[in-house]
C-alpha cells in the first residue's frame, strides 16, 4: 500500500504537470500495427531539441541531419529520442554535402551527397564511424528521394519522383531491379511532396502529399499499393513510423516531434 | 525506520516508473525567479503545447483570463476563444465586404480586437471589433490605407494605446496612437535599419504596456531570429531589436506575455509557447 500510494506521489514529486509534452518510456502502447490507417493523439511530443531533420532509426539508436542550412548540417546520432552527436562520416564525392540520411532496418545508412550538380545516394556502413561502401544505382533530380527500406535480405526501396514513385528490388546481392512504377494518382495524390519510407516488413509507407501527410499499407510486399489516407497529424515532409507504428516522428520548429497512437 | 527506507526507496523508483530518461531537460517548478523584461531575453528550449486544435495568431487578454485565436477545420476559418490555455471555442463575428478569413489581436483587456481581414487591401484590412453579447461586432476600421502583405500587431493597453503596423513592400513599420479614444493617428514610423531586419513580412506585438515588441526578423547576413525591442518609456522610439535566445526561428505569430514570461507562437498546426529561463 505504501509503496503503491508513493508511486501515484511521484508526479508531485517531478513536477510532471509541466512535462506533459514528454513521456517516458514503458507505458506506451503495445505494437499494433495492422492494414488500417492509425489515429495518433493530436499533442505532439518533443523528442530531439536540436535543428535537426530526417529523423530515422533502428535498433535503439536514430540519426538525423541536424544544423540550421544544408550546407552546415551536420549527420548526428544517439539514442532514439536522446541525444544526438555528429558522427564521423565523409562524403565519398569531393564538396559533397551529406544530407536526407535514413538508418536501415538493417543498420546501414543511406546518405544523400549532393553537390551543386549531382545528387546521389550512397550506403555507408558502421567502421569506426561511417565508412561509404557504394552508391546505389540510380538518378536522382534535386527534387526527388529515396526513402526508407524494409528489411533484408530482399529490400524494398521506394523512389518518389513528382508525380510518379518507383518500387526497387534488392535481391539481397545488392542488386537492384525495379519492381514497379506507380503514378501519384493511384495513391489518390497529385504529386508525392516527400520521400516514401516503408515500414521494416514493407507492408506500410508513410509520406507527404500537397497539404497532407498520408498512410498507405498493403497485405504483402508482391503486391502494389493501392490507395492512400491522409493521417491527422501535422504537415512536414520527414515523417518516420516507428517498427510497431506506436509513433510518427517529425521535424519542426527546430526540433524533432513524435505523435503517439 | 523500515517505513522510511521504503518511502526513499519508492521516491528513488519514481524514475524507473516513468521512464524519466526521456525526460531530463524538463525540470520541475521550484524556487524560481520572478519573469524579467530586462536586458537580453532567454527561454527554456521544452515547449509547452497550449491547445490541441489548428489554430494560430494566438494572442491573449490576462485582465480577464481570455484568449482569441484564428483556427481552422479543414479549408474552413473561423475565430474562436477560450481561457487562457483552455480549450477555444466557435465565436460569433461579425462578416464584413472585406471578407471572412479573419487573423486576431486581441487588446490587453480583453474587449475589443482588431482583426485582419487576409487577403485584402484598402481600408478595411485592419478593423477594430468590440465584444458584444451576439459576439465580436466590427466597430471601425483603423485610418491606415493598406497593402495586401501588411500585417497589424496585438495593441497596448489603453488609454494612449498603440499599435504597430508593418508595411514590408514600403519597408516601414507604422506605429499608431489612440487619443482621443477610437481615433488613431500616426505616431512616427520606423525603417529596417532602424529595428536591424531587413524583412517586415511579420506582425510586431506590443506588450500590454507598450514597452516591448516581439517580431521575426532577418539580419542582413541572412540570420532569422524572432526579434525583442523594447523602450523605457512610449515616448521612444523602439531601437534595433535584439534576437531572443532559445525561440525557434521558424515560428509565426510570436507574442510576449505582459511580464515577458511567455512566448506564444504557431507552430505545427498547434500553439505553443516557451517559458523563459529560470521559470
Amino acid at each position: 500500500m505504501w509503496l503503491f500510494l508513493l508511486a501515484c506521489s511521484c508526479n508531485e514529486v517531478h513536477g510532471l504537470a509541466t512535462t506533459q509534452l514528454v513521456d517516458g518510456r514503458g507505458i506506451d502502447a503495445p505494437a499494433r500495427c495492422s492494414m488500417d490507417t492509425p489515429v495518433f493523439a493530436p499533442n505532439v511530443r518533443e523528442s530531439v531539441f536540436r535543428p535537426c531533420t530526417d529523423y530515422t532509426f533502428a535498433g535503439g539508436m536514430a540519426i538525423a541531419a541536424c544544423g540550421i542550412t544544408i550546407t552546415t548540417s551536420r549527420i548526428a546520432e544517439g539514442p532514439i529520442d536522446g541525444p544526438l552527436a555528429d558522427v564521423a562520416i565523409m562524403p565519398s564525392v569531393p564538396d559533397a554535402v551529406l544530407s536526407e540520411p535514413r538508418l536501415t532496418p538493417d543498420d546501414d545508412l543511406l546518405v544523400t551527397q549532393r553537390t551543386s550538380s549531382t545528387k546521389r545516394v550512397s550506403v555507408y556502413r558502421r567502421a569506426n564511424g561511417w565508412v561509404w561502401d557504394r552508391d546505389l544505382p540510380f538518378t536522382f533530380a534535386t527534387l526527388e528521394y529515396a526513402g526508407v527500406p524494409s528489411r533484408g535480405p530482399q529490400r524494398h526501396l521506394m523512389i518518389t519522383r513528382s508525380s510518379m514513385v518507383e518500387e526497387f528490388l534488392d535481391d539481397g546481392n545488392n542488386n537492384w531491379s525495379l519492381a514497379r512504377t506507380q503514378p501519384a494518382s493511384v495513391f489518390g495524390v497529385e504529386n508525392f511532396g516527400s520521400p516514401m519510407h516503408l515500414s521494416a516488413d514493407g507492408l506500410r509507407a508513410v509520406f507527404s502529399a500537397g497539404s497532407s501527410v498520408q498512410y498507405a499499407a498493403r497485405p504483402s510486399v508482391d503486391v502494389p499499393f493501392a490507395g492512400s489516407s491522409p493521417l491527422e497529424v501535422p504537415l512536414a515532409r520527414d515523417m518516420f513510423l516507428s517498427e510497431d507504428c506506436s509513433r510518427l516522428y517529425f521535424s519542426g520548429l527546430e526540433r524533432i516531434f513524435y505523435v503517439q497512437r | 525506520m523500515k517505513q522510511a527506507l521504503a518511502i526513499v526507496g519508492a521516491l528513488v523508483g519514481c524514475n524507473q516508473v516513468y521512464g524519466l530518461e526521456a525526460v531530463l531537460l524538463v525540470d520541475a517548478p521550484g524556487p524560481d525567479a520572478a519573469p524579467s523584461c530586462a536586458g537580453t531575453l532567454a527561454y527554456r528550449q521544452e515547449l509547452q503545447q497550449v491547445i490541441l486544435q489548428a489554430c494560430e495568431h494566438y494572442t491573449s487578454a490576462a485582465d480577464i483570463d481570455r484568449a482569441l485565436a484564428s483556427c481552422n477545420r479543414g479549408a474552413r476559418r473561423y475565430i474562436a476563444e477560450g481561457p487562457i490555455d483552455g480549450v477555444l471555442q466557435e465565436v460569433a463575428v461579425e462578416v464584413t465586404a472585406a471578407g471572412a478569413a479573419l487573423l486576431t489581436r486581441l487588446a490587453p483587456e480583453g474587449d475589443r480586437a482588431i482583426i485582419h481581414h487576409l487577403g485584402t487591401s484598402g481600408t478595411d484590412k485592419f478593423s477594430v471589433y468590440r465584444r458584444e453579447p451576439a459576439g465580436w461586432m466590427r466597430a471601425y476600421a483603423l485610418p491606415a490605407v493598406v497593402d495586401y502583405d501588411d500585417s497589424i500587431g496585438t495593441p497596448s493597453r489603453r488609454p494612449n494605446a498603440r499599435v504597430l503596423h508593418a508595411r514590408p513592400n514600403a519597408g516601414l513599420v507604422d506605429e499608431y496612437v489612440e487619443e482621443p479614444a477610437d481615433t488613431w493617428r500616426w505616431l512616427r514610423s520606423y525603417t529596417t535599419t532602424e529595428l536591424g531586419t531587413i524583412s517586415l513580412y511579420t506582425q510586431f506585438n506590443l506588450t500590454p504596456d507598450g514597452l516591448h515588441v516581439v517580431y521575426q526578423g532577418f539580419l542582413f547576413d541572412g540570420t532569422l531570429a524572432i526579434y525583442h525591442g523594447q523602450r523605457a518609456s512610449l515616448d521612444e522610439p523602439f531601437g534595433r531589436g535584439v534576437a531572443i535566445a532559445g525561440i525557434p526561428r521558424t515560428v509565426h505569430d510570436a507574442f510576449m506575455t505582459h511580464d515577458c514570461g511567455r512566448i506564444y507562437f504557431s507552430g505545427l498546426s498547434s500553439v505553443f509557447y516557451a517559458r523563459q529561463v529560470g521559470q
